[in-house]
């Protein structure tokens, strides 16, 4: 799954874009976004593991059976998988770049040549102290250059170059799909449990002295409620985080999914994107809304 | 051979959970019975809890890679443990049995990750069998009252 979609990644980024898709120019500030916000979930998969660790550290050792070392999470799998769904993660939002790139004419390479070209002989047909005869073949072959060169861009840009984006898109649609669809079920389900384990540690690190705690205790046992309840808050947090998370990945899927609907189309990718701007805006208010809970 | 499904996976992690939080909340009922936090039964209650909640946290991860000739029956077979044993720590009091039964589990997590069918099915008995003496008449059913489908 991550060799096909770094393997479309690396064939967008060879194109020369000559698409003109500002809509999906957006990406490119998401993507950025998202760099910055989806780590601090999928990092916390070890976060969480740590937590445990850090917990059971804190237990006294007469409380605690003799072989307690065995208790003891092995995180370093967790950190593995963290590192790996961000390099997941980073193929995606690399990808996303991509097509904002090609969509706003960042890597215009060919087209920036052919805009170049025709500026050269914009340029010569109208260089002062020209011969006048060369100076009119110039302008006549110039001429002729400029309007070819004319119906070659409208060719690249309206036909040739949309459909070609168009045919990318179709094919990494089934990768981008599942690789959303992956990392929801991570993020939701694995992680989920994984949170779930973390509460029941909680619960036992906290709950046993509380419940041990004697009538001249009470202002340690209100001390120690207040921790509690901050943690378990801030476990909700991280659940809060990993349903925004999934979220983003359901508006990265359906907005990939009407990108391919799009592409598609008898009259080509920029004519059937009608609805890209409102999917757009989902994506952002959903990376925004992890941000806000994972600052 | 096939492996286990997401859906299997996430069953039986959430089991071993559900286990871990049963086994800690006795804990603290004896707790809150007077039992101090290093008594020997009351430290054995909190190290199988914690290792049930430490298996339900690595279960999928760990037992994604298990190949099995039958996943399905080897899925009923835990979940038809599990919830019989999820029965008996509900009606319980003694803590032994507890411990028992709690060990047993962590016996029967451990064994999934052998790939060993043989060895799944024995751990499973022998949890069925920790749980039916204190619960005669094991249930199959979840808490929620209707009978578990492993997927």
């Amino acid at each position: 799954m991550r060799t096909r979609a770094l393997l479309a990644t690396g064939v967008l980024f060879a194109l020369c874009g000559c698409v003109d898709l500002p809509e999906v120019a957006r990406l490119h500030d998401l993507a950025e976004e998202a760099r910055v916000t989806l780590p601090r979930v999928s990092d916390d998969l070890a976060g969480s593991c740590q937590r445990r660790a850090a917990l059971l550290k804190d237990v006294p050792a007469d409380q605690l059976p003799p072989d307690a070392r065995a208790l003891r999470p092995d995180c370093q799998p967790f950190e593995a998988l963290a590192t790996h769904l961000a390099a997941d993660q980073g193929v995606l939002l690399d990808y996303l770049d991509a097509l904002a790139k090609l969509g706003s004419g960042q890597t215009l390479t060919y087209g920036k040549t052919l805009d170049a070209g025709i500026e050269t002989i914009d340029g010569l047909s109208a260089a002062p102290g020209a011969d006048a005869d060369l100076a009119a073949n110039a302008q006549k072959a110039g001429a002729a250059a400029l309007s070819i060169s004319k119906q070659l861009a409208n060719l690249l840009t309206r036909r040739y170059r949309d459909r070609e984006l168009a045919q990318l898109i179709t094919s990494t649609d089934p990768a981008v799909q599942q690789l959303t669809k992956a990392l929801t079920v991570v993020a939701v389900e694995d992680y989920g449990i994984m949170l779930n384990s973390e509460r029941l540690f909680l619960d036992a690190y906290y709950q046993g002295p509380m419940a041990a705690a004697g009538p001249n205790e009470k202002l340690a046992l209100i001390l120690v409620q207040r921790q509690y309840n901050l943690d378990v808050l801030q476990l909700g947090r991280h659940r809060t985080a990993a349903t925004r998370y999934a979220r983003v990945m359901s508006r990265i899927s359906t907005l990939h999914g009407e990108l391919a609907t799009a592409a598609q189309q008898p009259s080509g990718l920029s004519h059937g994107l009608h609805h890209l701007s409102a999917t757009l805006d989902d994506l952002r208010d959903a990376i925004g809304s992890l941000s806000a809970e994972v600052k | 051979m096939p492996r286990f499904t997401d859906v299997q996976l996430q069953q039986v992690a959430q089991a071993l959970n559900e286990l871990s939080a049963q086994v800690g909340q006795l804990r603290l009922d004896a707790i809150r019975g007077g039992r101090p936090l290093n008594d020997p039964e009351v430290t054995q209650l909190l190290g199988w809890s914690l290792a049930l909640a430490n298996l339900g946290a690595t279960f999928a991860a760990r037992a994604a890679e298990v190949t099995l000739a039958d996943t399905l029956a080897a899925v009923q077979n835990i979940l038809s443990s599990t919830d019989a044993a999820q029965a008996a720590l509900s009606k319980l009091a003694r803590l032994d049995t507890v411990i028992s039964i709690a060990s047993a589990a962590v016996v029967l997590a451990s064994a999934v990750f052998t790939g060993n069918p043989k060895q799944i099915a024995l751990a499973a008995k022998d949890l069925l069998e920790a749980a039916v003496p204190a619960h005669p008449t094991p249930s199959t059913s979840s808490p929620t009252g209707g009978p578990r489908t492993p997927a």
